[in-house]
């Protein structure tokens, strides 16, 4: 079967459709994630004994086994304990879960790179524990791991194409559709691919922005 | 009489795991009076200025800032352990200027000075920048206002550190070695400012290891040694005729160490 670019161009309009469903699930989970791992990570500080023991297994549970499989326990498992779970929130719910792990020990990590005689002069300034974390921490923590969290970013929004498996009608999920009816899986899953591309290379281009806004006040 | 003080420290004291690193401190310090905190390294300076603010939990012994109990209070013959919140609210009436310069890198030497006035005291934006950019000017750093601090010298952020914890109203200002993470040649910018401080009439505890300074500015020496201030009085009188034996020691190994001309203490 030769390629036929035409042919390309012409699936790209349902392919640029369904990439919406990614870009809109994308945001979501990385909202989610930046919030609850934030969350977490104070949480974690706290340093609560068996708070954190639990953590440490549920973080080795989610970094050692495959984020496909993740998906596949909420979308079918969780539902039969109860949790009535549409595709996509089930598919948000595992990538974001995921990725709050993810951006939890992101955030640890630029923890231990903060002065703590700051964090004593806060204190000794009276300001409370909250405002040290807003005022004090949470913004020099959120500009060093930008690069990261950018990273992650692509990551996620590459991951959405995962929920194709769990009936999402996605990009991915459009594109095997088009392609069972067309026999042409070659074009449509190329153009699904640059879908992919571009919308990584935006991400990564507001990236390249973001980390020159902030070097300025950089220490 | 008591309520005036500034400060009142009675039988402070704080271990760690085993070692005594302030046992039974005991300082009265008056309303514009410039107390001079000295003692070898280890005998528990730092301790007992990290206790007055509570960043160390004493173990026993009464703080009074202005008349206020701090950390603990005495209701009859209970004592009870203030909340943090409480804490938190008395913390800004003492000014705790640490060795290290520690500014908050992500903010304007400005900001640095006007966000804990809006955090932690509630003033409105335009008071809070009124007052740091007064007192960047008093402290000669007004064409400094919007640098961030890793564009200023050592000297400079010392400075904006003070200026951060005079704009808090304290009743009293806590200085631990301001001077000795400071390159040689930026100390003198540094004591200017707190002999300035001193003529302007705050009041003042300084533990410094500049024994000229103290001999000069100080109205008052405090010496500390292994947790204890074995000996206190006016500054001339403790320098020039000291008492105990190992303050002594300590002046004399003090003085004989230092790099420049000793200072004109008589
Ligand atoms: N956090 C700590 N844990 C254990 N020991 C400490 C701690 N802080 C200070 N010490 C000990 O307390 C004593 C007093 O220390 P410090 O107050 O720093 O002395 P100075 O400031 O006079 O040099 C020292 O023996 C020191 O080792
Ligand atoms: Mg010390």
């Amino acid at each position: 079967m030769k390629f036929n670019f035409e042919y390309l161009l012409s699936v790209m309009p349902r392919l640029i459709d369904a990439s919406l469903v990614n870009i809109r699930l994308a945001l979501i989970i990385m909202a989610l994630s930046v919030l609850l791992g934030t969350g977490l990570t104070i949480l974690r500080a706290a340093k609560l004994p068996v708070v954190n023991e639990v953590i440490a297994v549920v973080i080795s549970f989610v970094r050692g086994t495959p984020l496909l499989i993740q998906i596949f326990i909420a979308y079918y498992v969780l539902p039969s304990v109860g949790l009535d779970m549409r595709p996509e929130v089930a598919g948000v719910a595992a990538i974001a879960f995921n990725s709050m792990i993810f951006v939890s020990e992101t955030l640890r990590g630029g923890l231990a790179t903060i002065d703590p005689g700051q964090i004593e002069a806060s204190t000794a300034l009276g300001l409370p524990p909250r405002a040290i974390w807003y005022k004090v921490v949470l913004p020099q923590l959120f500009r060093r791991v930008i690069p990261v969290l950018i990273n992650e970013a692509t990551i996620v929004v590459k991951g959405t194409a995962l929920l194709s498996v769990i009936t999402v009608v996605e990009v991915l999920r459009t594109a095997q559709q088009i392609s069972a009816a067309s026999y042409r899986p070659f074009e449509t899953l190329l153009g699904a691919a640059l879908i992919f591309l571009v919308m990584n290379l935006v991400i990564s281009l507001v990236g390249k922005f973001a980390e020159a806004r902030y070097a300025v006040s950089r220490a | 009489m008591t309520a005036t003080l500034a400060l009142k420290v009675e039988g402070l004291t704080k271990q760690f795991r085993g070692t005594t690193a302030l046992d039974s401190v005991y300082l009265e310090i008056q309303p514009g009076e410039i107390v001079a905190l000295i003692g070898p390294s280890g005998c528990g300076k730092s301790t007992f200025l990290r206790c007055l603010t509570w960043l160390e939990q004493p173990d026993d012994g009464f703080i009074e800032v202005a008349g206020q109990p701090f950390g603990r209070e005495r209701i009859g013959a209970v004592v009870r352990r203030q909340s943090g919140r409480e804490i938190d609210r008395i913390r800004p009436r003492i000014g705790l200027v640490f060795q290290q310069l520690n500014l908050w890198p992500h903010l304007t030497a400005l900001e640095n000075i006007v966000r804990p006035q809006i955090v932690v005291l509630k003033r409105p934006r335009e008071e809070a920048t009124r007052r740091a950019r007064d007192l960047l000017a008093r402290l000669g750093l007004a064409d400094r206002a919007e640098r961030y601090p890793h564009s200023l010298s050592g000297g400079q952020k010392q400075r904006v550190a003070i200026a951060r914890a005079l704009a808090m109203d304290p009743a009293l200002m806590l200085f631990d070695e301001p001077t000795s993470a400071l390159d040689p040649e930026l100390v003198g910018e540094v004591l200017a400012v707190l002999r300035q401080l001193a003529e302007a009439g705050t009041t003042m505890l300084v533990v410094t290891h500049e024994i000229g300074f103290a001999a000069n500015v100080a109205d008052r020496i405090a010496f500390m040694d292994h947790g204890r201030i074995v000996e206190e009085g006016p500054a001339r009188q403790l320098i020039d005729a000291p008492r105990d034996p190992r303050l002594k020691g300590f002046l004399d190994l003090v003085l004989s160490h230092r790099d420049g001309p000793a200072p004109p203490l008589a």
